[in-house]
């Protein structure tokens, strides 16, 4: 490196003044004596894991558990005739008392057959609907339909399709019938 | 407790006045301005008197001040906000005609990083190339090859600036 003095020269004319030199002292003293702060990069990565986890669990609590419990109180409904959801149940009925389960077997086709009365109340304030309704799931399928002051329900985890137990459904009301 | 209190700031007074040329030089170079480079010389004191650092000799205060020096320096330069400081303001200071006056100096500091440690290490401070491979946790035979790489890139720009 031919230029090597000039290199050496052009850095050793950098040169601190007295002034300067004192300031510097000084500052330095004054920072290191003086309680640590946090700067908010430093902070932030400090904090940073705490952080994750915290938004971890406010997504689980927020997203995620809601639609666990969900899904397990649309179960639940199906079978405990809870008024407050209609999906994949029948209308609403409230008492578990009144209801009749029988176990068919028709044309080699297991189904369980709910029966339940309908009360004036149940009609009155609005939790029974009277319209037929059908529920499929990935294990069974349901329908219901109301006659006269009854509520059926039928649900089968053998049947095809939701034509073949509708077609079901017309054998049971003829065996209740002549019943 | 006082008395050691003031051995403490008394050593580290002589370790400052031992030092602090070299320190300031090696901000000033990477920093290219007075302002930042203050900064840094102070940063990098303040880590010797907050951490309460022993050295085995001489030798070893001096590597070790030169290492935190020039790390302290890019860690400011990494610092997202002071590109926009030194573009808006600090670029044209009076400080800094000094550096771009001397046309070397710029084209060494303007290498890649890892060539202009060592070349400031080996040209500048005259470390050998184990001494700086020790220092900067590197291996000797990277430091001596990227001295020569560092050489030839510099003097292909020289060629190209004496050129144009």
């Amino acid at each position: 490196m031919s230029d090597l003095k000039e290199f050496r020269d052009a850095i050793d004319s950098i040169e601190v003044t007295a002034e300067q030199k004192k300031r510097m002292y000084s500052n330095i003293i004054t920072k290191a004596e003086k309680p640590r702060r946090f700067s908010f990069p430093s902070l932030a990565l400090k904090l940073a894991p705490v952080l994750s986890v915290c938004l971890i669990a406010v997504v689980a609590v927020t997203l995620i558990l809601p639609n666990a419990f969900r899904g397990k109180e649309a179960s639940d409904n199906i079978y405990n005739n809870n008024p407050t959801s209609y999906e994949g149940g029948h209308a609403g009925k409230n008492a578990e008392s009144d209801k009749t389960v029988e176990t068919l077997v028709i044309d080699g086709i297991e189904c369980r057959l709910e029966i339940y009365d309908i009360t004036d109340r149940d009609i009155n304030d609005g939790s029974f609907a009277p319209n037929s309704v059908v529920s499929t799931s990935a294990e069974e399928l349901t329908i219901s339909w109301a006659e006269g002051d009854k509520l059926y329900v039928l649900s089968s985890q053998q049947a095809a399709d939701e034509d073949s137990l509708w077609q079901l459904k017309d054998t049971v009301m003829q065996q209740l019938r002549e019943e | 407790m006082a008395v050691n209190y003031q051995i403490a700031q008394q050593q580290f007074a002589m370790l400052y006045e031992r030092n602090y040329q070299l320190v300031y030089r090696i901000c000033y170079t990477y920093m290219k301005n007075q302002y930042d480079a203050e900064d840094c010389l102070e940063d990098v004191f303040v880590k010797v008197y907050s951490g309460n650092i022993e050295f085995n000799d001489e030798n070893h205060e001096k590597a070790w001040l030169t290492v935190a020096s020039i790390n302290t320096c890019k860690d400011h330069l990494k610092q997202f906000w002071r590109k926009k400081v030194v573009a808006d303001e600090l670029i044209e200071n009076r400080a800094t005609v000094r550096y771009k006056d001397n046309y070397l100096l710029q084209e060494v500091m303007n290498l890649p990083e890892k060539y202009k440690d060592v070349i400031y290490l080996h040209y500048y401070l005259g470390y050998k190339s184990e001494e700086i491979a020790s220092m900067l946790k590197r291996t000797a035979s990277t430091v001596r090859n990227q001295l020569a790489e560092g050489r030839k890139l510099l003097k292909i720009r020289l060629e190209e600036s004496e050129d144009e």
